[in-house]
């Protein structure tokens, strides 16, 4: 349970208790609806998103009311891309900055003269019966206009393009519209992937990147970067293809044998990173670890990921991740634990830390 | 978590006020006689499969819902708003 739940449960309970002492059973009824309201309230101003996303199940029932059947399609799509996009958000800051908000036109204030002038573009959004369409439809336009947008003029085509339909598949699964996911793959991943079969490669290599937790915290996040490096120039040829080759690598990585060895690190001319896989091999001694971390230091790799899996490791990797910060080789920027697919499909818990070289 | 405080707006019709909107523009009469084209790939436009209405200089443009036209509409708002 989320602090600000509980908050809401214990002032809810000390308005019944206070009624109930004030006034007695009257009191005690009294107190127990607006103690329900006031956690209400709590809820909604604490989970907007959340809360908007579910009114839409509740005013779907009194659709026949215009106004109602509008605010059930909008509140869908908004509750559902700006929870989802905060989520995202939380995985590698930055990604999706912005939310989604859609203004109804009211035909009644419209002429052709103001609408020209306005210059605006209106999509036609079509009933709460075809919700899992209208998602769909939104969630694409929205991801395409917003998913690093500063940066993703300088990625490789292609992998733009799959990036964005990977953000779609997993804002559309993490929400569990299975009828939604099949219209978007229908709609506009199958066309895509019939005219172009390099584009399916990478989607197939970004969802098993996505499964290791690699997609958005170290794939998406480089990206990220690449908007402030080469701004203000309108493309640049060597991260394009560098964006693809880093793809490749992770790829590579995460697909793996055991027992084989595949190399964790880019160097490119703008995208140098580098990876640092904590398996237990290496149990209790972080020193090949800190070798590792200063060949990073030594090839000018500004930027290094810790990761790990499962208990044993974690915990080591968070002691190599303290040693090479207190020999003040990297610094670190962050660090998550999450879940990830193990070998047998089944969650795994997995630890990264971001680390950037000082100065 | 955190709720995104900047929003991209997206204005948008509902399909009951479809033909009201097109009525408002001038375009509901052609719609009717399939008159109405996709402007960009030239496909006819109806109530099923209109998805975009914009202005272009001093007319109005309609889109359909064919993905590769959708994704030219998307494209050319992304690049407004830079």
């Amino acid at each position: 349970m989320k602090t600000s739940e509980l908050i809401g449960i214990i002032i809810a309970f000390i308005i019944l208790a206070v009624s109930y002492w004030a006034i007695g059973i009257i009191g005690a009824i009294y107190g127990g609806v607006v103690g329900t309201l006031v956690y209400f309230l709590i809820f909604v101003i604490v989970n907007y998103d959340t809360a908007m996303k579910t009114s839409s199940h509740v005013l779907k029932i009194f659709s026949t009311f215009n106004w109602v059947e509008r605010r059930t399609v909008s509140n869908l799509i908004q509750g559902t891309i700006n929870l989802y996009s905060a989520r995202l958000n939380s995985e590698a800051n930055g990604l999706l900055p912005y939310g989604i908000q859609i203004k109804w036109v009211d035909p009644s204030k419209v002429d052709r003269d103001s609408f020209v002038k306005q210059g605006q573009v209106i999509v036609h959004l079509e009933s709460h019966v075809n919700e899992a369409r209208n998602l769909s439809r939104a969630t694409w336009m929205y991801v395409q206009e917003s998913l690093i947008p500063d940066s993703r003029k300088y990625v490789h085509g292609i992998i733009m393009r799959a990036s964005d339909f990977t953000i779609v598949r997993k804002i559309l699964t993490l929400e569990r519209r299975n009828d939604a996911l099949r219209y978007f793959n229908e709609e506009f991943v199958r066309p895509e992937v019939e005219k172009d079969a390099e584009i399916e490669k990478y989607i197939n290599s970004l969802r098993d990147i996505d499964a290791q937790g690699f997609f958005t915290r170290i794939l998406l996040r480089e990206f990220l970067g690449l908007g402030p490096k080469l701004f203000p120039s309108v493309s640049d040829l060597v991260s394009e293809r560098e964006t693809k080759e880093l793809a490749d690598v992770l790829t590579r990585l995460v697909r793996k044998k055991k027992g084989v060895d595949v190399s964790p690190t880019y160097e490119g001319k703008i995208i140098r990173v580098s990876v640092m896989p904590i398996a237990r091999a290496e149990v209790d001694d972080v020193s090949p670890h800190v070798k590792f971390a200063r060949s990073c230091v030594k090839d000018q790799i500004p930027n290094l990921y810790v990761v790990a899996r499962e208990a044993v490791n974690i915990s080591l990797a968070r002691m190599v991740v303290k040693e090479v910060e207190s020999l003040k080789l990297f610094e670190k920027i962050s660090e998550q634990e999450f879940d990830v697919l193990g070998e047998m499909r089944t969650p795994v818990r997995a630890y990264m830390a971001v680390l950037t070289r000082k100065g | 978590m955190t709720t995104l405080k900047e929003k991209r707006i997206i204005h948008a019709v509902h399909e009951r006020d479809l033909d009201d909107f097109l009525k408002s523009l001038g375009l509901l009469d052609s719609l009717v006689k399939k008159d109405l084209k996709c402007s960009i790939c030239g496909t006819v436009v109806s109530r099923e499969n209109l998805r975009f209405v914009y202005p272009v200089g001093d007319s109005i443009a309609l889109c359909c819902d064919k993905p590769d036209c959708y994704d030219k509409i998307v494209a050319a708002r992304t690049k407004k708003s830079e």
